[in-house]
């Protein structure tokens, strides 16, 4: 930005530009956009009001561009979305006036009006809310963007496939990389596994090859039987307490057992475990890693049946998909039936959707009260895979899948659907509100399963089994310390939640924090590390730079108003202000803009950029009389 | 719809500037109590309300006129329910006119 | 094929889509020089001609448009329109791609997308960015929020009556344009071409009932549904009337081996539930349902739309139905096994029957570069788990639709892992590159 431009072309009388979006009907539907216009265009200190189908779009953001370079207008006003969607875009196209970016507001006229309100009581909001908005743009003073520089370092928090994988790529693009794993082991949940769909790649043979990858890279170094606990700072400057510690989960020091027993030496990998790095911290220690960006790879937390689910823990023939995989990859036999500790299997029903595409009043919620009404994405091919694993070598075991829809979605995934099928493995199609029932049974075979098959008009099929597979779910990872910590956010179905799925995918709400892999959402392993690449080539993008700019919405302290009177430092979420000899001291870059302290200081002496009591009444006054004149502007 | 980077940011000024340009009732949205972004933003707007109620009742307002909501970010239709929930209060109490002497007040 | 190279880049990203575009600005923010090779006359692909996106209902075009804007304004991104790929070839110095241009008859430089052309040309022609449904001039520009917006000529549907010339402002009308070649060199290559659709299944499948001009396929309907569509309402094209009942045919070649695509497109679930929602919004009247074989709901947030629409009274059947017949007012007749009630065969009509076309690749590679390509038509991915966006050759990585069927979201995501195992190898071969010559300076001492 020319900055001397920015401040000579800022008069005292502001000329208010209003633009309203049609957004392609989602708001001209519903709201008469051109009595907005009009009415805007008559409102105090506005110059010009227009519209566009799309402001977002090329020739709509000229239409601001011009206007300003042009010296109609000084000041924006966009009505449009949200702002979380397409305010950078616009101040973006103000950049390139030479016009301070912040001289702009973006009136939500969308989610806050056309989503909700009709007719003329929609019309009149979105009036208010562009009044409003206009009364708050003519208060604005440009502001400067602060430039920091940034660690050349990440801190990827998990070491399953995802956050190897995150790891590994910013690694190779040169930036110095801190693992952060909980457990002793690398590999995540993806350890628990065998062969992977749909081409049957070995879980163990892709946690090796990234672990070995990492292990050697001279820019990672890992931490396992780690933990954070602690976060400060802020993008580029994130300073994490990490806290080391022996083992203490009864998993964990099972598997660590084997360790002792020298079943697996150092980074080597153990199946159904994961692969060992080095070996756990003797004592309990805490240390700090200055980091410059932070990748989630958490993961998710695979869903436990609760006793009786099903039979799950009422019947020892009752086993989870893992369970299965666990077996399957005892031995590599191939007789006429599957056996299961020297059990013949002749029937096998696998249950799907358990624990996940739940509905309220027929499943049960979990300790927390959680129902998913999500679908986990994976099972339903996992199951399959595994069927046909069975069949392949087990000709005379028969399996009967008790599904809801079949969602063989990605690349071959259909293909194992129709091996399956061709190869005489029986599907029974239930509606939810007709749950299959695990029972025990009487001739030959251990349990039945009872189903009412939608396909034959809801006829009770009883399937005999001598072993029943539960398709669990994916449910969001037990990470509720670590969501404080960071300060992120999770959506209404637990997972992480991003800025926006398709703009922005992998990003969260605190800049410099990214995801990877299924700690967002159900995800299979190429899902993960594709999520997880992006993520990386998020933060290249951030710390490739050595700087980058702070958003000016901070707190000032005007010195000589301030009474050293230390409120502003007890106010302070964040402990940021400083006391100095000549008065109280915010530093912008470390200032997290909430405003506590504009509100606590007894003084008036500090300001919070675009939250000031001015703005704030402005706006207030704004939506509360619109000040419409009679006189029209241009339009 | 005032939008604030947390309702810490709330003031007894702010609340009573709105009321007299005109609002007939003001309230404050915030994160649920726990879950605040800033540690305690929203618990610190809870006792600004909570003050700003009793200055209203010694200009003699109905201290309903101002009020303090917590819900989380993701949950709309809760939204929609506390905003319908509030107008109807307000609607209740009808216009409110300040009187000379409460002005004074609120101005002094 | 002789190659004089005019420009050099880090990367060329064929193809302009969204996986595309989402590519190319991940490294062009990393300060890597990228070009985007684009067929069409605008960048944008197929996303910017769709009308809402499924889960959120946002317009695509909210979310595209600004795309296009940040790669039109990049400093490290230059955007070749109306261009393809001639061919590709690798040596020791990296890529070396031979474009062909093809005329535009109007200079891209000059032009200033004031539309007088448009305005004064008398001839109408099927408008393709419309999906054929209403009719543009022989010069235009191709939609309201084209990138660039520079006019064309089409020559099939142009009579030369020389009106555009004359009252071109800035006399950027050429009549003499030709297809050119531009040579252009770079280190590493995105393939992010997308795909079209199967669009001869029903004629070939069901014959003459198909011919019917009330069926349609989804791209059609989401330009019928946009704002910026041909006919500005939810109307069916053959009377412009609006229809009181319309049935969606899930798996229109898809999972279907006898057609040659086994595999599951992947995102017509969802959209077909999206655009039945929004029909119901315009039209409450009407009937909507949507014949199905399995409902694939499996992103985040899908499931529940799925119910949500169920709740709203969007009717799902579990039938494939085949085109029966054609009935009266050109109405569409369907025969399907009502599988949920008692197996017989119905025949229900439908005002407006859509077609929720297979997904194909939209390019082969084999003419022009050598890059290994899978049973199901799509690139090979040699290493699916690890790293997704890896092709069979080095150096040249794929994001989006170029990989088998996927929706916006995962495309999007995919285009940043490409752009980051992009980055790292060009981070790799230039420390190669360094090394190397320390070595050819070391040897000449």
């Amino acid at each position: 930005m020319d900055k001397n431009r920015s401040e000579k072309d800022i008069p005292a009388e502001p000329r208010v530009g209003v633009y309203v979006c049609h957004c392609g009907g989602n708001i001209s539907n519903t709201v008469d956009v051109e009595k907005v216009a009009d009415a805007a265009s008559r409102m105090h200190g506005v110059t010009i009001a227009r519209r566009n189908m799309f402001m977002c779009s090329d020739p709509g953001q000229d239409l601001i561009t011009n206007d300003i370079r042009n010296g109609k207008i000084n000041r924006v006003v966009v009505a449009a979305c949200a702002p979380s969607l397409h305010e950078l875009t616009f101040r973006s196209a103000i950049l390139r006036t030479g016009l301070n970016p912040y001289l702009y507001v973006h009136a939500n006229i969308r989610e806050q009006v056309s989503f909700v309100h009709d007719g003329d009581e929609a019309t009149n909001k979105a009036i208010a809310i562009v009044a409003a908005a206009v009364g708050k743009v003519k208060e604005f003073k440009p502001l400067e963007v602060t430039s920091v520089d940034v660690k050349g370092h990440v801190t990827v928090i998990g070491a399953g496939v995802a956050g190897l994988k995150s790891a590994i790529d910013i690694a190779k693009r040169g930036l110095k990389v801190s693992l952060i794993e909980k457990s002793p082991f690398l590999g995540g949940q993806t350890a628990l596994l065998d062969k992977l769909y749909p081409y049957g790649d070995k879980a163990s043979d892709i946690i090796t090859a990234l672990a070995k990858e990492a292990v050697s890279h001279s820019n990672i170094e890992i931490h396992t039987c780690s933990e954070v606990v602690k976060q400060e700072g802020y993008i580029g400057n994130f300073k994490l307490t990490i806290l080391k510690k022996p083992p203490s989960d009864e998993n964990e020091l099972f598997n660590m057992d084997k360790v002792a027993t020298g079943a697996i030496t150092s980074n080597e990998y153990m199946d159904f475990i994961g692969f060992y790095h080095n070996s756990p911290p003797e004592a309990q220690k805490e240390f700090r890693i200055e980091t410059g960006a932070i990748v989630i790879a958490t993961g998710f937390h695979s869903y436990i049946p609760y006793q009786g689910e099903y039979g799950y823990r009422e019947f020892p023939e009752v086993i989870t998909l893992r369970e299965l995989i666990r077996e399957l990859a005892k031995n590599n036999e191939t007789d006429e039936f599957f056996r299961i500790n020297g059990r013949t299997i002749k029937n096998i029903a696998m249950i799907h959707c358990v624990g996940s595409r739940q509905v309220e009043g027929i499943h049960m919620p979990d300790q927390n009260g959680f129902i998913n009404p999500n679908c986990s994405r994976t099972c339903c091919t996992g199951l399959l895979h595994s069927a046909l694993e069975i069949i392949n070598r087990h000709k005379g075991t028969t399996i009967f899948n008790i599904y809801r829809d079949i969602r063989t979605y990605g690349r071959l995934h259909e293909e194992l659907y129709a091996e399956a099928s061709a190869k005489g493995v029986r599907f029974v199609r239930f509606n939810v509100e007709n749950q299959p029932v695990v029972k025990k049974n009487h001739e030959g075979y251990t349990l039945s399963v009872f189903a009412k098959d939608n396909l034959l008009q809801n006829e009770e099929l009883e399937i005999p089994a001598d072993l029943v597979v539960l398709a669990t779910g994916m449910h969001p990872g037990e990470i509720e310390p670590l969501i404080d910590l960071l300060k992120i956010h999770c959506g209404a179905d637990g997972f992480l939640l991003e800025v926006h799925p398709k703009l922005r995918p992998v990003e969260v709400f605190t800049a410099g924090i990214y995801l990877a892999g299924s700690c967002q959402a159900p995800m299979d392993v190429t899902e993960a590390t594709a999520a997880a690449s992006a993520a990386a080539s998020k933060a290249s993008i951030l710390l490739s730079k050595g700087k980058v700019n702070l958003e000016p919405f901070v707190s000032k302290v005007d010195k000589d108003a301030c009474a050293r009177c230390l409120t502003c430092l007890r106010a302070c979420p964040f402990d940021v202000p400083v006391m100095e000899d000549d008065g109280a001291y915010i530093n912008p870059a470390a200032c997290y803009g909430c405003g506590t302290c504009v509100s606590a200081c007894p003084g008036g002496a500090i300001s919070l950029a675009q939250y000031d009591n001015v703005e704030i009444c402005s706006q207030v006054k704004g939506a509360i009389d619109p000040g419409i004149t009679a006189t029209n502007n241009e339009i | 719809m005032v939008k604030l980077p947390c309702t810490g940011r709330i003031t007894p000024q702010i609340l009573l500037k709105a009321l007299e340009d005109g609002a007939d009732g003001v309230c404050g949205v915030g994160c649920m109590e726990g879950d605040c972004h800033f540690i305690d933003g929203n618990i610190k707007a809870r006792k600004i309300i909570n003050y700003t109620k009793k200055v209203l009742v010694s200009i003699g307002v109905e201290p309903e006129r101002v009020a303090m909501y917590n819900l989380s970010a993701s949950d709309g239709p809760l939204f929609a329910k506390y905003a319908n929930e509030f107008h109807k209060i307000i609607k209740g109490l009808g216009p409110l006119y300040l009187t000379k002497e409460a002005k004074e007040v609120l101005n002094g | 094929m002789s190659f004089n190279v005019s420009e050099s880049f880090d990367v060329i990203v064929f193809g302009g889509g969204i996986a595309g575009m989402q590519s190319a600005l991940d490294l062009a923010d990393q300060d890597y020089k990228v070009a985007i090779i684009e067929k069409d006359a605008s960048i944008g692909g197929k996303m910017v001609r769709l009308d809402k996106v499924f889960p959120t209902l946002d317009c695509a075009s909210c979310i595209t448009t600004p795309k296009m804007a940040s790669v039109a304004h990049h400093r490290n991104i230059s955007i070749f329109t109306l261009c393809e790929l001639a061919k590709l070839e690798k040596d020791d110095a990296g890529f070396r791609a031979k474009i062909i241009r093809k005329p535009r008859y109007v200079n891209q430089e000059t032009c200033i997308g004031c539309r007088q052309c448009e305005y004064a040309c008398p001839v109408m022609a099927p408008d393709n960015d419309q999906m054929g449904l209403t009719a543009r001039k022989a010069i235009y520009i191709p939609f309201t929020n084209a990138i660039p917006q520079v006019a064309l000529l089409d020559t099939e549907s142009c009579v030369l009556c020389g009106r555009c010339e004359k009252v071109c402002p800035t006399n950027a009308v050429n009549y003499y344009d030709r297809e050119e070649y531009i040579d252009l060199s770079a280190k590493a290559c995105i393939v992010s071409t997308g795909y079209q659709l199967l669009t001869d299944f029903a004629t070939r499948v069901y014959g003459e009932p198909a011919q019917n001009p009330n069926i349609i396929d989804a791209l059609q309907l989401e330009r019928i549904l946009a704002p910026t569509g041909p006919y500005m309402e939810m109307l069916r094209p053959g009377d412009g009337k609006e229809p009181e009942s319309v049935a969606f045919i899930q798996c229109a070649g898809s999972r279907d081996q006898t057609n040659g695509v086994g595999y599951c497109s992947r995102v017509c679930c969802m959209y077909a539930i999206k655009n039945a929602l929004l029909i119901q919004q315009e039209l409450p009247e009407t009937k909507v349902t949507i014949f199905y074989i399995d409902m694939r709901a499996f992103g985040k947030n899908y499931e529940q739309f799925f119910q949500n629409a169920k709740a709203k009274g969007i009717r799902f059947v579990k039938a494939k139905p085949v085109i029966h017949s054609r009935g009266e007012n050109d109405s569409v007749i369907l025969r399907y096994e009502d599988q949920e009630g008692d197996g017989r065969n119905i025949l229900e009509e439908f005002d407006m029957a859509v077609m929720s076309l297979a997904i194909l690749p939209a390019w082969n590679p084999s003419e022009t570069m050598d890059l290994p390509v899978a049973e199901d038509n799509f690139l090979k991915a040699p290493f699916p788990k690890m790293a997704p966006a890896l092709t069979g050759r080095e150096g040249i990585f794929m994001a989006g639709v170029v990989s088998g069927p996927k929706d916006i979201v995962d495309s999007i995501v995919e285009a940043g892992a490409a752009a980051m195992e992009a980055s790292n190898y060009l981070k790799a071969i230039d420390a190669l590159r360094a090394a190397r010559s320390t070595r050819i300076v070391a040897s000449n001492i």
